[in-house]
């Protein structure tokens, strides 16, 4: 009696086991149409800068020999590779934390429930409407020092003939802070969501409770926001890696290398000099470097951080 | 201990229709009074102005004698249950009980003495060190007692805190809460839209509808006596049985021609009423009572009672709640008598008459 009965209730191992084959081929078929984008246009070419990394290549960029490591220990020989790496480190330290604490402060103003409050929202998240080129040209007009505003401004003061973007000591300053403006929109923008996703019901307890603002802050809404805070540095830091566009508009690399961060510098290696062995294995450096850097992140930061 | 009033409070949210019209309340001392009404009747609104949470548009709040309409939340010395909770999720239960002493400048020492006592009180000592996703609903529910229990304060506003538990547990929670509001001696307003929850646990309730005010009193004189057929149909559960009928001196007149005689006369002034009768005032006629013959629609048995709705007229049905289990089935025709003292008359606008029928003990042994 037993017997037939279990074997009713579970299909014998093999007609299981096709069960299993099934369902996964109907899995990838679901995948396929991503998986073939994204093999083309990330894998592919992903694999392809670590082939050539691998080999000194001719003017097309074809690999004429296989050299092995040799293209990065020249690398880390370098000075030059060196001293981006030195303005890479600088540059993301100017804009990252800065970027996110500002943006943090605009976002806890604009989520004050205040008369006109939306407008203030709509000028903080705008520059995220803005591309990279577009805003660059117009920081290299305020930058530009007969004709810009912020000189214009500060020779109210006394301050003159500041070379914001010609003098090697401020030219990377200079163009962190543009780039701290072009990122606040976004990151505002999404903190502003994290803020709002927080329940109002706590703040209202906290009111009943009478905590102060600061102590409020530090114990309901830092750690609220924590998993957003940690999305939009992990997010900003790995965009502050791989900056180009403002760089190229508004300093190309110079002056005298200040500004020539890693995917500058791959830029030219690849397409000024001709370089592609040594481009690639530039490519292959930042992206551990990126890919270290985000684990790390994810391996202290998130401890720190309450998913609900 | 603190008494709470509401003098002919307003409130608008946008500046020109009212949700609360001119509501006026006295609530006493270590009362547990219970806000009940159907959803989006202003129940929380009325809450949250108490709490400071919300402005008062116009009208005056006191607590303990003095006006606090504009004194923040956290100095109306009172403690709030919210309908979900707002525990803090990323603290431990420990953490959330005594968040509220941080303000209360209490040493370290009171405050673990007071969140020990507060969690033994409730059950909770086990779990001191868990995050609130640890818990279970019920669990949770306690927490956010606990935090409120542990602040003193005289005054406790809960925003139907059981509304997310499931009927056991609901039941067992009603009751600690009105234990525990006893043993503190504390001044409870309660929001609930269950009627059930508002009978069991008042001393007193209040009624809403629309942002009105409907009746204010303990629970079994408004069952009883309910001020109009919202009260009456919205107390009780079958709710209140109510039919338009026309009078005739003695006589009551329903639609499609059914007539009931009664021994007394009935309210003068109007032609038209509403008639109400409770579910259990219906009864089974002997042979001897005057009754009526009517058919059976609908049968519940619930084991301890039974549901039997009737045709009253073609489409009006009515229930009658029998006491015990009884066999009887759709479509078959009995005879049902009504006691004349049960009969609640209401002015065609939904007013209840004041026209009770004279207490007659006497009357109803020479009839039966
Ligand atoms: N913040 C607000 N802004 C505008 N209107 C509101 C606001 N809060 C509530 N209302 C309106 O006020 C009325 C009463 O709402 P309230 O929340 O007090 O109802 P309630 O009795 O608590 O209902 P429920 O039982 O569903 O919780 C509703 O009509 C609602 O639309
Ligand atoms: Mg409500």
């Amino acid at each position: 009696m037993n017997a037939p009965l279990s074997v009713k209730s579970s299909p014998s191992v093999p007609v299981r086991r096709k069960r299993a084959v099934w369902t996964t081929l109907e899995g990838i078929v679901y995948l396929l149409p991503s998986l073939i984008l994204f093999s083309i246009f990330l894998f592919y070419p992903m694999l392809k800068t670590v082939y050539l990394s691998f080999y000194a290549t001719d003017h097309q960029g074809n690999p004429v020999q296989f050299v092995g490591i040799e293209n990065f220990v020249y690398l880390l020989k370098d000075v030059n590779f060196l001293q981006s790496i030195k303005a890479t480190l600088l540059f993301v330290c100017y804009t990252v934390p800065a970027s996110v604490v500002l943006a943090l402060c605009l976002a806890l103003m604009a989520n004050e429930k205040l008369k006109g409050i939306g407008l203030f929202r709509t000028f903080f998240s705008s520059t995220m409407g803005m591309s990279v080129a577009a805003s660059s040209v117009i920081w290299m007009f305020m930058y530009n020092p007969s004709i810009g505003v912020i000189n214009k401004v500060l020779s109210l003061f006394g301050i003159s003939d500041v070379q914001w973007l010609l003098d090697p000591k401020i030219a990377l300053i200079s163009v962190s802070i543009s780039t701290i403006w072009m990122n606040i929109g976004f990151t505002f923008l999404i903190l502003l969501g994290g803020l709002q996703n927080i329940d109002p019901t706590l703040y209202e307890s906290a009111r009943i409770a009478g905590v102060s603002y600061w102590y409020q802050l530090r114990k309901v809404t830092l750690p609220l926001l924590s998993p957003t805070l940690f999305f939009v540095t992990t997010v900003s830091l790995i965009h502050s890696f791989q900056t180009f566009g403002q760089i190229d508009i508004l300093t190309k690399g110079g002056p005298m290398d200040a500004t020539n961060v890693i995917v500058y510098s791959i830029y030219k290696d690849a397409f000024i000099n001709y370089n592609f062995g040594s481009a690639s294995a530039q490519a292959v450096l930042l992206f551990f470097a990126i890919l270290v850097v985000t684990f790390l992140q994810f391996k202290f930061g998130e401890r720190k951080v309450h998913y609900q | 201990m603190e008494q709470i009033e509401l003098v002919h409070v307003y409130k608008s949210y946008n500046g020109k229709d009212n949700v609360i019209h001119d509501l006026s309340v006295s609530i006493e001392p270590g009362e547990f009074f219970v806000l009940v009404g159907p959803s989006g009747c202003g129940k929380s609104t009325i809450l949250r102005m108490i709490a400071g949470l919300e402005t008062i548009t116009s009208g005056t709040l006191l607590i303990g004698g003095i006006e606090v309409n504009e004194l923040p939340p956290s100095e109306r010395n009172l403690s709030m249950v919210f309908q979900n909770y707002a525990l803090y999720p990323h603290l431990t239960v420990e953490q959330n009980i005594t968040f509220g002493l941080y303000k209360k400048k209490i040493s370290k020492q009171e405050q673990k003495k007071r969140c020990l006592e507060a969690a033994e009180m409730l059950g909770l000592t086990d779990f001191l060190k868990h995050k609130p996703r640890q818990l279970s609903g019920g669990q949770r529910q306690r927490v956010a007692l606990a935090r409120a229990i542990v602040t003193h304060a005289p005054i406790c506003l809960m925003d139907e805190p059981l509304s997310n538990l499931d009927a056991k547990l609901r039941a067992k929670m009603r009751s600690e809460i009105r234990q525990l509001q006893r043993r503190l001696g504390i001044t409870m307003i309660y929001v609930t839209h269950d009627q059930v929850e508002a009978m069991t646990m008042a001393d007193r309730m209040m009624i809403l509808h629309e942002g009105r005010a409907q009746q204010i009193g303990a629970p079994l004189d408004i069952y009883n006596h309910p001020s109009n057929t919202f009260v009456a149909s919205f107390i009780g559960s079958p709710p209140m049985n109510l039919a338009k009928a026309k009078v005739l001196e003695s006589l009551l007149l329903f639609d499609n021609g059914r007539a009931m005689r009664l021994h007394h006369h009935l309210p003068p002034s109007t032609q038209q009423i509403i008639v109400g009768v409770r579910p259990e005032h219906i009864r089974l006629a002997k042979p001897s009572d005057d009754h009526f013959i009517a058919k059976v629609v609908n049968v519940e048995v619930l084991g301890t009672e039974t549901l039997v709705t009737f045709e009253l007229t073609k489409n009006e049905h009515w229930i009658a709640r029998w006491s015990g289990q009884w066999n009887i089935h759709a479509g078959e025709k009995v005879p049902l008598t009504i006691d004349e003292t049960a009969f609640l008359f209401f002015h065609e606008n939904g007013q209840r008459l004041d026209h009770s029928i004279p207490s007659y003990a006497a009357g109803k042994g020479e009839h039966q």
